[in-house]
């Protein structure tokens, strides 16, 4: 026994664990005997010590951190007590339009320091979500005085995309067209989230002219994303000027899915004919989209369009939408073709079939029904 | 009229209370719905303004309070963000009087104090 007489730790532990012991401590009595480490004193003294220092290290960075926080929180809290009277004043103000505001001397003075520019943005950000009419005109007022759209537009040249997501809502909440093609520029940005940021804020902008950002746009829309495009632009008449005819040919599968979704959204009939196109596109997201965009349009041609379209389909769940969008979208002249599907051997096309043939038998109460199938 | 206006957004709360005072309210404030509850029994609130989300109590518990507490009628305006119709519909089954949607007009907010206000003193 080599270490017999070595005041010590037995450690019972791996091989590997004990070569990485004598790796990191060279100098330091670590004896090896089978499954035995055996670590001298010396050594489990200068751990503590080791870990100590580390201990106090942790511990000042955290109060250090802490502080910091504090001492800026504090700074902030000065600054808001300092400058919301005056926010107040303005918002409340009944100004017109080419009014610029008063700026009291101690306003003046505290707005010198960029912290307090911060600051205000911050507060004038808050209080534009809450409020519309002349207050909210009252707030993009001061933020144009002051020129806080620097502070903006110099969010955007961060590489932090979180920073620069907030120049980009800054600037679209506070209607800075002026700036909309430092917001364009973003649109296609390699970062997800400044991307999609960027996209919205040029929405918020410029409306649908804003979707220009479609002609050059390399990746995917979310789901999630063509939704919040859809809610941005939902109160705003489509036109064939704005450039949906293109987005309907894009070589991006997700621009031409968003397009039928805002034509559906829309009830934009205008868009029948292309709709029906898009139903014999080679993608089937894009055949998907179609078929449920002209749910969203009843008419006989539609039925009539989807009715043709199932023969050709070759998706079966593509097909059974088809049977299921039949019931938005047709009507008692539609029932002899769903009788023959009724009448098919596939369980769940019949199954289908059956519901919706209960859907329009229901809707179309007594009215009578065709023999032959159209 | 003495209202009680409840709403976690300190500066949007403070420009509410100086618009409404400016229209010779007398205004109560409160940051969240617990202290709320607590200034509306403490006190003799003639109106209620809350918003619906808030911390520790929400608007709508507001409402409940005050519409289950009290003989007197206390109006009460519910302030909702976009989006939150579901909410709304909840509030009036409660018993809200009015609502508004954020962002709002100041000036939108206190005609509408004003309507309750013509109202409670006929």
């Amino acid at each position: 026994m080599p270490f017999a007489n070595e005041p010590g730790v037995h450690i019972y532990k791996s091989n590997n664990f004990s070569k990485l012991f004598q790796l990191f401590l060279p100098g330091h009595k670590i004896f090896l005997l089978n499954n035995i480490t055996h670590i001298s004193t010396r050594f489990l003294y200068g751990a503590i010590v080791f870990f100590s220092f580390l201990t106090v290290i942790l511990v000042s960075g955290i109060l250090i951190t802490v502080l910091r926080k504090k001492i800026m929180f504090d700074k902030r809290s000065m600054i808001v007590r300092q400058l919301e009277d005056w926010i107040m004043e303005v918002v409340l103000e009944n100004a017109s339009d080419n009014q610029s505001f008063f700026l009291p001397a101690a306003v003046s003075l505290v707005l010198k320091s960029q912290l307090a520019k911060r600051v205000l943005l911050r507060k004038l950000m808050e209080l534009k979500k809450s409020l519309s009419g002349v207050s909210g005109d009252n707030i993009q007022k001061v933020y144009s005085q002051l020129n806080l759209q620097e502070i903006s537009l110099k969010r955007l040249e961060s590489k932090y995309w979180h920073v620069k997501a907030r120049g980009l809502q800054e600037l679209a909440v506070m209607h800075q067209d002026a700036y909309h093609e430092k917001v364009f520029e973003l649109t296609n940005n390699k970062d997800t989230m400044v991307r999609m940021e960027a996209q919205i804020s040029i929405v918020r902008l410029k409306g649908y002219s804003g979707l220009q950002f479609f002609d050059t746009l390399s990746y995917p829309l979310s789901e999630w994303h063509q939704l919040n495009l859809l809610s941005l632009l939902g109160h705003l008449p489509l036109s064939n000027e704005d450039g949906i005819l293109s987005w309907l040919k894009s070589f991006n599968l997700s621009v031409v899915q968003f397009s039928l979704k805002l034509i559906g959204e829309q009830h934009a009939v205008e868009f029948h004919d292309e709709v029906i196109n898009c139903l014999g596109h080679p993608e089937i997201i894009v055949r998907r989209e179609a078929i449920l965009c002209l749910g969203q349009m009843p008419s006989q041609e539609a039925a009539t369009a989807l009715k043709a379209h199932y023969l050709v389909e070759p998706d079966k769940n593509l097909q059974m939408i088809v049977i299921q969008i039949l019931r938005k979208t047709g009507s008692h002249l539609d029932l002899p073709f769903l009788h023959i599907l009724q009448n098919g051997e596939d369980l769940d096309i019949k199954l289908v079939a059956d519901r919706s043939v209960l859907y329009l038998q229901k809707i179309n109460g007594n009215r009578q029904i065709p023999v032959t199938a159209t | 009229m003495k209202i009680l206006i409840a709403e976690d957004e300190p500066i949007l709360l403070k420009t509410m209370e100086l618009k409404l005072k400016r229209d010779g309210h007398e205004i109560i404030t409160a940051i969240n719905g617990r202290e709320a509850i607590q200034l509306i029994t403490d006190n003799d609130i003639d109106m209620v303004i809350t918003d619906i989300m808030m911390p520790y109590t929400t608007g709508l518990e507001i409402l409940g309070f005050v519409k289950s507490s009290f003989t007197k009628r206390i109006p009460v305006i519910v302030l909702s963000a976009m989006g939150q119709e579901n909410v709304v519909v909840e509030a009036f089954r409660l018993g809200a009087d009015d609502y508004i949607t954020k962002p709002f007009s100041p000036n939108e907010l206190s005609l509408r104090v004003m309507r309750f206000s013509t109202m409670l003193a006929v």
